[in-house]
């Protein structure tokens, strides 16, 4: 049992900790208005939304675009966070709901650029060697299968096949019902399979 | 080279990392001045309810349309050709003969 918190020194009057703050914590203090505060969570789960928002996202621009709004969304909604359910639940619920919510947004410009042949993605990868060009190859043909997808199979085989979540999971970020996960997920892949052979084969 | 099975495809998908490194520099810095803008033009009571009733009207306008068009029916109100109409009449001008003008 933990009797006394970590103090190490007082600065001026001040107690300074060098606990890191629950997020719990840093919620009430953004709520609060401290600004600052928020940043600190934004660090936190910055990395996650970034990773899958890139599988959304195309280009750099987009994806900070598609990053902030969801970050905006959180700042928003903190007022409503209840901690009956872990933050980071919450938080996942808001990056995959907003990424959803930008294909349905964007879905004429991508029909566009499907029809146009546009398949490359403007992101980079981090080495250009070997394995790690034909992974990049292999994600650029699958992110152009998964552009002639509807917005609700897109996101369910992002999360279930790239991802690697389960269909509970994305059952609970998405609001839908495992069934209807389950079922998409494997007319989805169907039509990506046939997509992907019947196109390489031209 | 032997094209790979979709599943293969897929497998080789999941493992390539997009390198966000560049669009997550800075990004704490850019989200807190995103979020002092917005606090900025937050919209007050008076603006949002202005908003409302001009979207409440225009949604209103084709109504109003209805309303008038079914009054002109119901008072036998003729659109004015020149010698009849609302305006002349209440002037009573065109019914006076043409040797009092």
């Amino acid at each position: 049992m933990r009797l006394l918190p970590a103090i190490l020194y007082f600065d001026k009057k001040r107690i300074v900790s060098t606990e890191q703050p629950t997020d719990a914590e840093l919620v009430l203090q953004t709520t609060a208005g401290d600004e600052s505060a928020f940043a600190v969570l934004a660090g936190r789960y910055r990395s996650r939304a970034f990773s899958t928002a890139s599988r959304f996202a195309r280009g750099k621009q987009e994806l900070e675009d598609l990053t902030q709004d969801i970050f905006l969304k959180i700042w928003k909604g903190l007022p409503t966070f209840r901690e009956d359910a872990p933050f980071e639940h919450w938080c996942m619920k808001i990056i995959v709901r907003t990424c959803y919510d930008f294909l349905r947004k964007n879905r004429k410009r991508r029909e566009n650029e499907v029809l146009a042949g546009e398949s490359t993605s403007l992101l980079e990868t981090k080495k250009a060697d070997f394995p790690d060009s034909r992974r990049k190859e292999a994600w650029e043909v699958v992110h152009h299968l998964l552009s002639q997808l509807n917005e609700k199979d897109r996101t369910v085989v992002t999360l279930l096949d790239l991802e690697e979540r389960s269909v509970k999971e994305i059952a609970q970020l998405t609001g839908w019902s495992e069934s209807n996960v389950k079922v998409r997920a494997h007319r989805a892949r169907k039509k990506m399979k046939h997509l992907y052979e019947t196109q390489s084969e031209r | 080279m032997k094209k790979p099975t979709f599943e293969e495809l897929i497998d080789s998908a999941k493992n390539h990392q997009i390198d966000t490194s560049a669009a997550e520099f800075g990004f704490e810095t850019r989200l807190l001045a995103s979020i002092r803008e917005l606090g900025q033009t937050e919209t007050g009571f008076l603006d949002v309810f202005g908003s409302w009733l001009w979207k409440s009207s225009l949604g209103l306008a084709p109504v109003v349309a209805i309303l008038i068009t079914l009054a002109i029916i119901m008072n036998g109100i003729d659109i004015p050709n020149g010698t009849s109409g609302v305006v002349a009449y209440a002037i009573d001008f065109l019914h006076q003969p043409l040797s009092d003008r």
